[in-house]
């Protein structure tokens, strides 16, 4: 991280007076209700990728940084996104559900990961690595790098910033979690390219490495039934979960006219846990 | 929402997901490309409906090289026409097999039966560990079926592992019922050439169920 964690509180100040004052003259809510303040509280962080990352994840009992997974593979990250922003040796979740491209597997960790990593993390109101392709800003002088220092938040404190969020931008704060768009723009000025939400979703870093086995703080592991009945690591972690009373979410192999499976299963999930 | 994307202006460049030897054969989402242009490049979660695409994550092609490196998705050597109704899967040599999807369901059914009557006599034998690696290929070819996962447990009885054959039963679909299952794993195990002390009593004495009855 390249703020420190006073930088990113003052980020912080700024972000939440700039969001209240575009709430009011939007003529939105800014003030969060109940619900709005529970479901910003209780959020989990989802984290996603493919079959074999997950089982490598499970075998070794925790999730790597993007610069360490390379190295394990033998070969060096180059001119991506993390490297642009800084940000390769940090462990990337959604406070939301699995909304990164291209995954079939899943953990979500409940929000104390935040509170146990609040010195070490943080949070950004936009996924960083969409800065690249994905978002569009308002100032493309700019560069990504600074657009994400100004706007890292503390964690577990971005929450705030999410439950007022919820007020301001949406109809209603359930559409957050459900993936509907906002009905207004974040004072941010970010314009998406696609769906799927990746300049609204709330982004949380944690620099190098997230136990999973072991960690009280993991909520919900899902993957294919047949990777969790076949691979050894990934059985081994179902196994652990089922002792520890984690919950364990085998879902199909996406087929046919629907290739939402996993989306879907941790929607259902959010919806029985927090509505 | 956005904008659908006709599935027969689209090529098929690889699949979005990076699998081992062990996790074959199995389906996989296609990684399309609009065939008039160099990008976009669309990625699941997607769905199709009346011949088109929707809902698909965009991204350029420098990304995808970018997720290829990080094995996030596979990319082939050639890519080919994505066709309305088929589906695309990777089979044991790692070979992509698209199409239709009435002939991919019947070939991956076809292993996975192959495999489960395979793992049978394997279990009948006594060759625990050959008899999980066949329920292994009979679940990743079609993971609907229940009767890997019969065959998985009573592997975990014999091996007196509870634990093991708990979770077997939590992955069974949910339209297995515990009870059924069990019942399952029971008449499996009963075919073990081990001890029959080492077996466990069913939960009801209705043993006779067909093990291909809960096959969609």
């Amino acid at each position: 991280m390249s703020n420190s964690r006073i930088e990113r509180e003052g980020n912080l100040t700024r972000l939440t007076q700039e969001l209240v004052t575009h709430a009011q003259q939007l003529g939105r809510p800014f003030e969060p209700s109940p619900f709005a303040i529970k479901l910003s509280e209780g959020l989990f962080l989802a984290h996603s990728t493919t079959s074999r990352n997950f089982a490598k994840v499970c075998a070794a009992q925790r999730i790597l940084s993007q610069a360490k997974f390379a190295t394990e593979r033998g070969v060096a990250l180059k001119n991506c996104a993390e490297i642009k922003l800084g940000t390769s040796n940090d462990v990337f979740f959604y406070a939301a559900t699995f909304r990164y491209p291209a995954t079939g597997c899943g953990l979500l960790f409940a929000s104390s990961l935040e509170a146990e990593n609040k010195e070490i993390g943080a949070a950004t109101p936009f996924d960083s690595g969409g800065l690249f392709g994905h978002i569009t800003r308002s100032n493309p002088e700019e560069t990504e790098k600074t657009f994400l220092d100004k706007n890292e938040m503390p964690i577990p404190e971005h929450r705030q910033y999410l439950s007022q969020a919820l007020m301001a931008l949406f109809n209603d704060p359930k559409e957050y979690v459900e993936g509907v768009p906002p009905c207004h723009n974040s004072p941010l000025g970010l314009i998406g390219k696609d769906q799927h939400g990746r300049h609204w979703t709330h982004e949380v870093r944690i620099p190098e490495n997230v136990p999973v086995q072991g960690s009280p703080h993991l909520q919900a592991v899902f993957a294919p039934r047949a990777l969790a009945a076949r691979n050894p690591s990934v059985r081994a972690l179902f196994r652990h979960c089922k002792s520890e009373g984690v919950d364990t979410i085998p879902i199909d192999t996406p087929r046919g006219d629907d290739f939402e499976e996993l989306q879907q299963a941790c929607l259902a999930y959010i919806r029985r846990k927090l509505y | 929402m956005a904008i659908p994307w006709r599935v027969e202006d689209l090529d098929i460049i690889g699949y979005a997901d990076a699998l081992d030897k062990t996790m074959l054969p199995s389906i996989v989402p296609p990684v399309f490309r609009v065939r008039s242009k160099p990008s976009p490049h669309l990625l699941p979660p997607y769905f199709f409906n009346a011949g088109c695409l929707y809902n698909a994550a965009e991204v350029e092609a420098q990304e995808i090289r970018e997720l290829k490196n990080r094995e996030e998705i596979t990319v082939f050597g050639e890519s080919f026409p994505a066709q309305v109704g088929f589906e695309l899967y990777i089979d044991q040599e790692f070979q992509p097999q698209y199409k239709l999807r009435e002939i991919v369901n019947s070939e991956l059914l076809a292993i996975a039966i192959k495999h489960i009557s395979e793992a049978q006599a394997a279990l009948r034998n006594g060759s625990f560990d050959e008899a999980n690696r066949l329920a292994g290929i009979a679940i990743s070819a079609d993971d609907r079926l229940v009767e890997p996962l019969v065959i998985m447990a009573a592997i975990h009885r014999a091996n007196h592992d509870v634990a093991g054959e708990q979770l077997m039963a939590s992955l069974a679909p949910y339209t297995v019922m515990e009870s059924s299952f069990q019942e399952l794993v029971h008449a499996m195990s009963r075919s073990i050439n081990c001890p029959v002390a080492f077996l466990k009593k069913p939960p009801s004495s209705q043993s006779s169920m067909r093990l291909m009855a809960f096959s969609r």
